[in-house]
């Protein structure tokens, strides 16, 4: 499996997915005009990297803001990761937010109480 | 969200919707035990993640929300300053025509100092020239002609008003070089 690398725009946030190292980090701003289109490669990463995926897998998600159409993707990506832990797996997420953005830190509380993944919700510094 | 974008985000629920009418619509099939608990078990789910896409998304908009309420700020402050600054343009405007206008009469007031100075000076140069020549036609009279001529006493008188002039414009052009070398 070949790495996705995606350089950041002020629409749509920075992911990288490599294989080999068991990551997927993405972060930035996430307002794309289509979201599904955007987040397609990553799904498809994940269909593919579900099928031997790494002992470990490390999940980092930095959002500065994202719409509504992408917190369904972000759900999706999620339950995707939720059913490689299933299958026996080790799979961590981090939920990263800034230290003042009170809204992103539940957020992600919030995913944390639907997914069945260790999810860490950490302050940047 | 576009339609076409809702379409395609809920891509896997429009395929849950679409399997339960197929079994539906399909008179052979006789026991929607499984399918049942299956629909339900997706309906679960999906009720789970709307409330979890609803909340998130109303943060999002208060959040939005309260950018555009900083941004509405903002620019009433801004309009505010422009004002205040609209205000102190036109009264400094006010001042530097005032300034200019006393400047002005400043000016007048030095050029009429100047000229009565150079008044003063053509005037006592004047005195004395006409002292001078009135001793001289009066020597000239009195030795050359041998005897006293008014002719040259209505020349004399004649010839003070064009000499005043040419003193007082010798004078001015003098003055006015000087107050220019020192301006400059």
């Amino acid at each position: 499996m070949e790495k996705i690398k995606i350089d950041a725009t002020n629409k749509t946030p920075r992911i990288e997915l490599d294989h080999e190292a068991g990551l997927l980090k993405i972060e930035g701003r996430s307002i794309p005009e289509n979201s599904f289109e955007f987040y397609k490669p990553v799904m498809s990463w994940l269909d593919e990297y579900s099928k031997s995926p790494n002992a470990s897998t490390l999940c980092t998600f930095k959002f500065e803001y994202f719409n509504t159409s992408s917190s369904k993707c972000i759900l999706d990506i999620f339950r995707k990761l939720e059913q490689i832990h299933q299958e026996g797996s080790a799979v961590v997420i981090s939920w990263y937010y800034d230290e003042d953005d009170e809204d992103m830190q539940e957020t992600g509380e919030d995913y944390k109480n639907i997914i069945k993944v260790p999810f860490k919700v950490i302050p940047n510094n | 969200m576009e339609e076409t974008e809702k379409k395609t985000v809920f891509e896997h629920e429009s395929q849950i919707l679409v399997r339960s009418r197929e079994i539906l619509n399909n008179e052979s099939t006789v026991d929607y035990k499984q399918p049942y608990i299956d629909l339900t078990n997706s309906y679960e789910s999906l009720l789970n993640d709307i409330k979890l896409l609803t909340s998130v998304s109303d943060r999002l908009q208060k959040k939005h929300n309260q950018t555009n309420e900083r941004l509405r700020e903002i620019n009433e402050e801004f309009s505010q300053q422009a004002e205040e600054i609209k205000a102190i343009h036109e009264a400094l405007q006010t001042k530097n025509a005032e300034i200019t206008a006393r400047i002005e009469e400043l000016k007048a007031t030095k050029n009429d100092l100047t000229l009565a100075r150079i008044r003063k000076r053509a005037t006592s140069i004047i005195v004395v020239v006409a002292i001078i020549l009135l001793v001289l036609t009066e020597l000239f009279d009195r030795f050359v002609m041998e005897g006293s001529s008014w002719a040259s006493k209505i020349l004399l008188i004649i010839l003070i008003k064009p000499l005043d002039n040419f003193i007082m414009e010798r004078l001015k052009r003098k003055e006015f070089a000087q107050v220019n070398i020192s301006s400059t």
